[in-house]
């Protein structure tokens, strides 16, 4: 499955068939409706989805624990969580993680002043929105975006504006991609911070980032 | 916007790389006869700042715009200035002061004015909320139905159902797409919402003549897809509108019995996509009009007394968000009956 040679993720090669890419991405749908996505369906065929009413808390979304996100704009955030609903939900998670994948799932593209949230998503779902085309638009972002070089090329950003200089970034990604290929455990936030010399609110985000890449060179 | 702002800005200004007349003091003749449109550049500082020619300029960004205030003089850029110190100028004379007050009160105002017009478009378009939420039921419904078939997929599924039950997913798949049309009726901007993605040409096309199979057979119309390519484009999720308003339009206005042709043709670094139809063709007086937002030909009006003429307009709202343009051509038979035949050229995705 790996080539142990490799250095970096650009020259890993992981030969991940599609369905298996499809059982492996988390999914979760957050829509106060729940007759109006598709989730048992898509279920049925193999994805990996959780349905939500309603976000508990906000800590659940930010340790990058699913793949994609299913988000509606209204009825999905209670007002003490967030001021603007599906839209402040969305922004706290692009901040918090900027790989987060977010599909922006609504039928209100008309309220203007909400324009932020499609924007700011990886993509969007008109609701309702037939099997087919849910499929086709998760299929989409999975295929250009469930890679290890987004979560990656977003770290190597995040490292830049921390200060990290090229010669630590190479020698870090070099030493990640050597213990991922020997599944050995990845290194914890704290460890992050001290070898890259960084705040641990960057190494927090590095860290989520990290845990999904090394999703993607498990076993099964 | 530039309408609004004309009534409201007292002062000269530039907006969208244009020079206005304030409704109290006209653009001055220095600044009309400058070549180098300082103004127009968007200024890397916040705050008062001096052009070349010594006029201060004073930036107001609402929102996604940026309305530049021109050709005043304030005390800041007056003293680096010495020869616009002149008695002409006297009335471009302004304090900063003045122009921050200023700029608090448009600021609020267009801000009013833009709450005010996105309530109106939402009270006018909220009733659509349950008929997507109906929408959704049926759509649910149906594909459980669908889902009872054997096979290892959705798609396999919908191959082994009857005929009616694909006719009835297929209706409601339409019903799904007109009313995210009705989004970008009450919303221009959100022709560009989302991210442009890869598809291919051909099963994207493939798709649309589908769902409008079963609406063209109550016509005794056939919709054939001619030419066949691998190429893809790379388009926003709104560009799907393009040949549904365009296939909509050919099943309208379509004489029965006839067919209506869908023709892609591989042309270098573009794709060529055709809709033809055979019925009366588009008057000489009115293929300019067309494309015009709210027109409607007389024949269009005796047809399909309730239509709004916007779909024409927004396909080539759409299409120019995409870098390209529809055109029309009619294919004259005999007198005034020919094929219609819209066409858009789409750039191959890299």
């Amino acid at each position: 499955m790996f080539s142990f040679h490799q250095k970096t993720f650009d020259q890993v090669k992981l030969e991940l068939p599609f369905n298996e890419i499809r059982k492996r991405a988390r999914i979760l749908v957050i829509d106060d409706d729940e007759e109006a996505f598709p989730y048992g369906l898509l279920q049925k065929e193999g994805y990996n989805v959780q349905y939500w009413s309603k976000i508990e808390t906000l800590r659940d979304l930010e340790n990058g624990e699913f793949d994609i996100i299913v988000l509606d704009i209204f009825g999905v955030a209670p007002a003490e969580m967030s001021t603007n609903d599906g839209l402040g939900v969305l922004e706290h998670l692009k901040k918090h993680n900027p790989a987060q994948l977010v599909i922006a799932y609504s039928g209100q593209k008309y309220d203007l002043s909400q324009a932020n949230f499609w924007s700011l998503a990886d993509d969007y779902l008109g609701k309702p929105s037939s099997l087919i085309t849910c499929k086709e638009k998760i299929d989409a972002l999975l295929r250009e975006k469930f890679t290890p070089q987004h979560y990656w090329s977003t770290a190597v950003k995040l490292m830049q504006e921390s200060g990290v200089n090229g010669k630590q970034l190479s020698g870090f990604e070099k030493k990640l991609v050597k213990s991922m290929l020997k599944k050995q455990s990845q290194p914890s936030k704290e460890m992050i911070a001290q070898t890259l010399a960084i705040s641990h609110h960057s190494a927090a985000t590095i860290w989520v980032l990290i845990q999904s890449i090394a999703k993607f060179f498990i076993t099964t | 916007m530039i309408e609004l702002l004309k009534i409201i800005v007292p002062y000269p200004f530039a907006f969208r790389n244009s020079l206005y007349d304030g409704y109290n003091l006209k653009q001055s003749k220095y600044c009309k006869k400058c070549n180098e449109k300082f103004c127009f550049q968007k200024p890397s500082v916040t705050g008062v700042y001096a052009c070349k020619n010594g006029f201060s300029c004073f930036p107001i960004v609402i929102e996604d715009d940026i309305i530049i205030i021109n050709g005043l003089i304030t005390p800041e850029t007056r003293a680096n200035f010495k020869g616009l110190r002149k008695e002409t100028y006297k009335e471009y004379v302004i304090t900063s002061e003045g122009l921050s007050q200023f700029q608090s009160q448009l600021s609020m105002l267009i801000k009013h004015v833009r709450q005010t017009a996105n309530d109106q478009v939402k009270d006018s378009v909220a009733f659509l909320h349950d008929i997507r939420t109906s929408v959704s039921i049926v759509l649910s419904w149906c594909q459980q139905l669908i889902a009872k078939q054997q096979g290892a997929s959705f798609e396999e599924q919908l191959e082994k159902v009857d005929k009616e039950t694909a006719n009835l997913f297929g209706s409601i798949n339409l019903l799904e797409e007109q009313l995210n049309l009705a989004d970008i009726i009450a919303n221009y901007a959100s022709i560009t919402y989302g991210k442009k993605h890869k598809s291919g040409i051909h099963g994207f096309i493939f798709k649309m003549v589908k769902l409008f199979e079963p609406r063209a057979e109550k016509k005794s119309s056939k919709i054939w897809l001619y030419g066949k390519t691998n190429a893809e484009i790379q388009a926003y999720n709104s560009f799907q509108f393009i040949p549904l308003i365009l296939l909509d339009n050919a099943v309208k206005y379509t004489y029965s019995n006839q067919e209506i042709r869908v023709e892609l043709t591989d042309i270098d670094d573009h794709v060529l996509l055709t809709f033809k139809s055979y019925g009366k063709i588009v008057p000489h007086e009115y293929r300019d009009k067309i494309f015009e937002k709210y027109f409607r030909g007389p024949r269009a009006v005796k047809q399909n007394p309730h239509g709004m003429g916007l779909g024409l307009y927004i396909a080539r709202l759409i299409a120019k968000a995409h870098g390209s343009d529809i055109f029309y051509k009619a294919n004259v038979q005999s007198g005034d009956i020919g094929f219609n035949e819209f066409s858009i050229s789409v750039h191959k995705a890299l």
